[in-house]
């Protein structure tokens, strides 16, 4: 068992107190005002700030490798309008010098998902940051990736979808086969085995989101009337003008990723990109992630956008929860990351200051209760 | 006259003043002080608890030449039909209504090196000009201002896929060299009995070799790095390294041949190969070694507004302060020939400042107001000052 003491630990309330952590098997077992156990190791913070490892819900780390030029890019097959048999996990480089990065800034859980170019992706996945195999550094699913408006109508010139009424065509067809297909299965001769349509199943059937990217109102409400169509679960990925459509975002229970808020406005659809939106968006009662969408900006730029966040209106504790909390949810994953509780995972990062200043570094990275950056030690327990 | 008063006070030439004023008269600065009384009929901005820095300086930016939200057809940075293009000027490019050169004013920067990309060997000519103004030619501060020259990935990406030269890093120093020598050879006979044909271009270049202007590289890794630097010894030229990602490698070196570095873009990814040891240790490395240091955006890739943050990211790997400071505001004014208008907070210097409503290199500190030649031009609505 693991105790850290003197350190101010953010609360789910959003400010800080004075706790105790215990954590043992890798897991928080206690927070609070209490006794450091008997034969517990003692790790001292010296009054640091204590707060959850940061999580990003929309990149591509690991998939589009930096440092390797054209070599490490593998996010967007662009080879089809639809491709929702890729597998995030079969591209991703763990070596990526992204997951160093990430770790540097507290950020100990990703969602690493495929890119835009494509109606429908693929499927992402939620890793820990830390890890030397893909395979052990899977939290859990993510969904499955899809896009409208500039970015999938451009990727191929003179093959469909050239128009955003093909974009929305393409990925109605398919969550219809999908359904069909489904539906199909218990017949007396099923379909042939179709990997594309069984990963829309789990979309389908609500156990995950579908992330669509969608930047102008209009292809938002696109989404909507997609999710509506086939009562899925929809998060939006970028969501420059979502603030536009807020009232309607809520009212279907639809959640937004935003960022990064310091991107650069290349496409045409990205001119409303407002970095007041996390703010207006969270008083509208839309949930909101920020995120750097690596490659977007860098990863390691993650408290970065928090920080920008509060420039532009968000509070510091509702700015935390975009980096922690809110993304967790999205991804159904709030009962393992994204807050300092019992029963989550151990994943830990002492700061030398409050949380978004810049000279606020980690001291010490932890995940699921080991030290995965940083120079801390904690002290044997007492003889 | 504007007196701003009650605000922390980092001119950049000497030690910041805790709290304390300055005094504007039409365009320049006339008083940077402690207690400056305040003269009858002055306009008065109380700033108690903010920061006044002078305007920020981007001594390497695209904004105007690549607008931002019109996708392809607001980019008019690259003339990748000819590796040599001396003869162009950034400045018949530049759409003063870019929506990007209106956020730099939020972001408090006042002024810009706007040049071309770095596809070509040669891309051609800079211009330092303002971000505010409706007219490119009113905007204007120095013009022509450096030439634009690149080696490494870009130009043998550009012109390498398509079969043409240069595909080598080879070729890239060879066409370079080449050029100069043409440049050289059109200066011997200028100055001769019978002028030649005129060569727009290497008029261009003539000033470069006249030492009146910098030729300003493109050079990521320590090898195209010394690469320019041994070009510039070959051609007796003065040059910047932009870019400089691993400047840190050879900064003793840099700071022997007195050769300014403009680092970043540094918050973005490591894209490229030639960007792998991208760190924002690098800027403090190298002023340590005594190397001029500028910090850019390289707008778009970080939009002009962050700048403050790029130099605050510096800070916190290690620049001190004052550095980063200076690497936003006076050494970019000094590689552009700027700085006795520009760059620093001193009496009858061109009243340039921002106004920060907090530390200016916070990523949560906005910017309360922007100030160009004594005139407010951004003030933050439902901010710290009525302005």
């Amino acid at each position: 068992m693991l105790a850290i003491i003197n350190a101010k630990v953010a609360t789910p309330a959003g400010d800080f107190s004075r706790h105790v952590v215990l954590v043992e098997n890798g897991k928080i077992l206690e927070v609070g005002d209490i006794r450091v156990p008997a034969g517990a190791a003692v790790l001292d913070s010296h009054d640091g700030y204590l707060v959850p490892g940061l999580v990003d819900i929309h990149t591509q780390v690991g998939l589009r490798e930096e440092g390797l030029g054209a070599e490490g890019m593998d996010h967007n097959e662009a080879t089809a309008a639809a491709t929702p048999q890729l597998r995030a996990i079969d591209g991703i480089n763990p070596e990526d010098l992204a997951f160093a990065d990430a770790l540097a800034a507290g950020v100990t859980t990703v969602a690493c998902a495929p890119g835009s170019g494509n109606v429908l992706g693929g499927q992402g996945v939620v890793l820990r940051t830390a890890g030397q195999a893909i395979d052990d550094m899977i939290i859990g699913p993510w969904g499955m990736k899809a896009a409208l408006g500039e970015e999938p109508k451009s990727g191929r010139p003179g093959q469909s979808p050239a128009t955003r009424m093909a974009t929305a065509a393409v990925l109605r067809e398919q969550l219809a086969k999908a359904r069909e297909y489904e539906n199909k299965r218990g017949d007396e001769k099923p379909p042939d085995r179709h990997l594309g349509y069984e990963a829309l199943l789990p979309v389908l059937n609500r156990e995950v989101p579908l992330w669509v990217q969608a930047n102008r109102a209009d292809d938002i409400l696109t989404a909507l009337r997609l999710a509506r169509e086939f009562q899925v679960r929809l998060v939006i990925l970028q969501a420059a003008e979502a603030h536009r459509v807020a009232d309607r975002l809520r009212e279907a229970g639809a959640a937004c990723v935003l960022g990064p808020l310091s991107g650069f406005r290349y496409r045409v659809e990205q001119r409303g990109l407002d970095p007041a939106a996390p703010a207006r968006l969270l008083e509208a009662g839309v949930p909101v992630a920020l995120s750097t969408g690596h490659p977007a900006t860098g990863i390691g730029a993650l408290p970065v956008m928090a920080g920008l966040a509060i420039r532009f209106g968000l509070s510091e504790a509702e700015a935390l929860k975009c980096v922690t909390l809110y993304p967790a949810q999205m991804a159904s994953l709030q009962h393992r990351v994204g807050s300092i509780a019992p029963g989550l995972d151990a994943n830990l990062v002492l700061l030398r200051g409050r949380p978004f200043y810049l000279h606020s570094t980690p001291n010490m990275v932890m995940i699921e209760g080991k030290i995965a950056y940083g120079q801390c030690q904690a002290d044997p327990p007492l003889a | 006259m504007l007196l701003i008063k009650h605000a922390r006070i980092m001119s950049g030439s000497g030690p910041a003043i805790d709290r304390g004023s300055v005094l504007v008269e039409g365009e320049r600065v006339a008083a940077v002080g402690v207690s400056i009384p305040e003269p009858p009929g002055a306009v008065v901005l109380d700033a108690a608890g903010c920061t006044i820095t002078p305007g920020l300086i981007d001594a390497h930016a695209h904004a105007g030449i690549w607008e931002e939200g019109f996708g392809r057809e607001g980019v008019d940075v690259n003339e990748s039909t000819d590796p040599v293009t001396p003869h162009l000027r950034a400045l018949d490019a530049i759409n003063p209504e870019d929506t990007g050169l209106g956020r730099a004013l939020e972001g408090g920067v006042t002024a810009i090196w706007c040049a071309p990309g770095s596809s070509n060997i040669i891309g051609g000519q800079g211009v330092a000009m303002r971000t505010y103004g409706s007219s490119v030619d009113e905007m204007v501060l120095r013009h022509p201002c450096g030439v634009k020259a690149a080696l490494g990935e870009n130009p043998k990406r550009s012109y390498g896929s398509r079969q043409k030269s240069p595909a080598t890093r080879m070729a890239s120093a060879a066409i370079l060299r080449e050029t100069l020598v043409k440049a050289a050879r059109y200066l011997e006979k200028q100055q001769g009995d019978k002028a030649p044909d005129r060569d727009l271009g290497m008029e261009a270049l003539g000033r470069v070799l006249m030492r009146q202007e910098y030729l300003r590289v493109h050079a990521h890794r320590v090898d195209d790095i010394l690469t320019a630097l041994r070009l510039a010894r070959e051609f007796n030229i003065r040059i910047v390294i932009e870019h400089a990602t691993e400047a840190h490698k050879i900064a003793d070196l840099l700071a022997r041949e007195e050769v300014p570095v403009i680092i970043g873009p540094t918050l973005g990814i490591r894209g490229k190969v030639e960007t792998r040891e991208r760190s924002f240790a690098t800027p403090g490395v190298c002023a340590r070694a005594g190397v001029q240091v500028a910090i850019m955006t390289d707008h778009p890739i970080i939009p002009l507004q962050f700048l403050a943050i790029c130099a605050g990211l510096a800070w916190a790997a290690g620049l001190p302060e004052e550095d980063a400071l200076a690497a936003v505001t006076i050494n970019p004014a000094r590689i552009l020939g700027i700085d006795q208008d520009f760059g620093s907070l001193e009496v009858g210097k061109v009243a340039d400042l921002a106004i920060f409503g907090g530390h200016p290199f916070e990523p949560r500190t906005p910017v309360e107001a922007t100030v160009v030649a004594g005139r407010v031009v951004y003030c933050r609505e439902g901010g710290l000052l009525s302005c």
